[in-house]
């Protein structure tokens, strides 16, 4: 059997493990409830919770486009454990404060704790719609991405068999089918497998690159005959970007609406600081894993361009594989741990999308079971919307959409960190901010000016958008009272 | 609760019951500090652009000290976290609510 018959055939029978556990978890719920669907009932415990938290923050983007960057970029690419580890960092300042209040008001979106902190506020309403409009676009961007991911790693390990079309289609049908069956807790379940797959297939692939490349040093010294100012310091340009991009994904990440509905989930605050500290060495087995994967590909793939740099991974599995029967089975355990872990993000995302779109975008009244089918009914549809969009427009960078996602997502930052510490914040002042964030973070877009001297656009942005938001709450009200809830 | 476990931070100041709760309050601010600290240092803008790297690790020295600063970044967070009180109900003055 080829490396490639063997591929479908793995597929074949992940796909039909994760439809019986969508099943399993379909029989396990409760009730109807959005609760249960969306957050499982709130009873995640730490092990569940912290492969779940695992599962979703390392995707697509993690396995296919932090190598591919790294390709690109070289050594400087050590930055992404960085940025990863602020992840963790930054959640200090929103869930020993977001936890207990979502507990005592049953929060299920993030619009809640936005309808909760601004109440009936002059501006109130609008800025719910605002934070709602941002998170959904940026879910969009982020399943796209992953459904592409999908498509490109079905594409690339099947030898083709299954074309990169319909490796988008079918494998978006499956999520959507476990996910709309077993809803929060066949994903977390189907989660804590992909997360185990993805460490095992990443750490074993790592190893027989640093095997094969003589070791750590012998590998740099590769890189450096084929890039040689790959290990110089780098220009100011490059570190301010650096900084700007720990700030970036640091600051917006923790707004990622599936990550607060996981705040929102767990079985405890307890079981919660647990799972965030067993995260916060993730970003080393794994984001520091991912780029040496990348820096390895450098001297073996010569001459990638952009785009082909994000299939380093696919390409460096197929290498592997080819060298006898024992690695092939080797790369195809890698493969299912990389599919798993982009489908694992791609179902979460769809599961915040459909509570998301349903309740803070379109205002449904949180009628359980009304609410709950309108949701998976929104989550189908964006699926498929995506889907067509990831068939049409296949030659995107992994990394330029999660740039765009988050310089969008990150104007979002002063309605949630501010707002949780600054009892003072208005929701006016707030919206504007937001708006005139958005705007600039937009513009850049639309001008193709990414950065500004090595600052993301969308930090510059928020940098704005925070300054309009508290001098505007520092002004007196104009009338005593007036707009308080 | 004393006006020093109020401020102390998030989700500490109603757990606090006496001189323990400050002690690991402060402590968990000195962690988060050294790991902005760990941060600066992680990023070489205090290097001349451009200068060829020793290698330290089998890696680049710049890319040593970032990776040391990230591995520290990790041991400081974990243990913030396991010092953070995580509250299952809503604490007085907590989350800037109406």
């Amino acid at each position: 059997m080829s490396f490639a018959e063997l591929g479908l055939a793995a597929l074949g029978l992940y796909l039909a493990v994760l439809l019986v556990i969508a099943e399993l978890a379909r029989r396990a719920r409760r009730n109807r409830s959005p609760a249960d669907h969306f957050l499982a009932g709130r009873e995640l415990g730490v092990f569940v919770l912290f492969l779940t938290l695992y599962a979703t923050a390392y995707s697509g983007n993690s396995l296919l486009g932090y190598p591919g960057e790294a390709y690109r970029r070289g050594f400087s690419w050590i930055m992404a454990t960085g940025f990863m580890l602020s992840i963790i960092v930054v959640f200090h300042a929103l869930v020993p404060r977001l936890r207990p209040l979502a507990l005592a008001h049953g929060f299920v979106t993030p619009g809640d704790w936005v309808r909760h902190r601004f109440g009936q506020e002059a501006g109130a309403q609008w800025l719910r719609f605002g934070v709602a409009l941002l998170m959904t676009t940026a879910l969009a961007n982020f399943l796209f991405a992953q459904l592409k991911a999908m498509g490109e790693m079905a594409e690339q390990v099947t030898g083709g068999i299954v074309p990169y079309e319909a490796g988008v289609a079918v494998l978006a049908g499956v999520i959507l089918a476990y996910e709309t069956l077993g809803g929060m807790r066949a994903v977390a379940w189907t989660d804590a497998a992909q997360g185990i797959l993805m460490m095992l297939g990443l750490g074993a692939l790592l190893t027989w690159l640093l095997g094969a490349a003589g070791g750590l040093e012998a590998l740099t010294l590769q890189i450096l005959e084929v890039r040689p100012h790959a290990a110089r310091v780098p220009e100011t340009r490059e570190a301010a970007n650096w900084a700007s991009t720990v700030l970036l994904l640091g600051l917006a990440s923790v707004i990622y609406p599936q990550a607060i509905q996981r705040i929102y989930a767990a079985r405890s605050g307890r079981a919660l600081k647990r799972s965030l500290a067993l995260m916060t060495f993730m970003p080393l087995t794994t984001t520091l894993v991912v780029t040496l994967i990348g820096l390895a590909a450098i001297p073996r793939l010569r001459g990638l361009d952009a785009v082909q740099a994000d299939r380093v991974m696919p390409l460096l599995l197929e290498q592997w594989a080819a060298l006898g029967p024992a690695y092939a089975y080797a790369g195809l355990a890698v493969f299912i741990g990389a599919l798993a872990a982009i489908m694992s993000t791609a179902d979460s995302v769809l599961l915040s999308l459909g509570s998301l779109v349903a309740e803070d975008l379109l205002g449904r009244p949180r009628r359980a079971e009304g609410t709950a089918s309108l949701g998976k009914w929104i989550a189908a549809g964006v699926m498929l919307a995506m889907a067509v969009l990831a068939w049409v427009a296949r030659d995107v960078t992994l990394w330029g959409l999660i740039e765009l996602k988050m310089e969008l997502l990150i104007q979002c930052v002063p309605a949630f960190l501010i707002a949780i510490h600054w009892p003072r914040l208005r929701a006016s002042s707030t919206l504007v901010g937001l708006l005139v964030g958005t705007a600039i973070a937009v513009a850049g877009v639309a001008l193709d000016v990414k950065r500004v001297g090595g600052i993301h656009m969308g930090v510059i942005g928020l940098a704005v958008n925070a300054a309009i938001a508290t001098a505007g709450s520092l002004f007196p009200r104009r009338a005593a009272g007036a707009g308080a809830p | 609760m004393t006006e020093r476990a109020r401020a102390a931070g998030p989700g500490r100041a109603a757990q606090s019951t006496g001189g323990g709760a400050v002690w690991r309050a402060r402590l968990r601010r000195a962690l988060l500090a050294g790991i902005g600290l760990l941060y600066a240092i992680s990023i070489p803008w205090y290097r001349t652009a451009g200068e060829d790297a020793e290698l330290v690790w089998g890696l680049p020295d710049w890319v040593a000290v970032a990776l040391g600063c990230y591995v520290g970044v990790a041991l400081l967070n974990a243990v913030a976290w396991l010092l953070t009180e995580v509250p299952d109900a809503p604490t007085e003055g907590s989350g800037g609510s109406r």
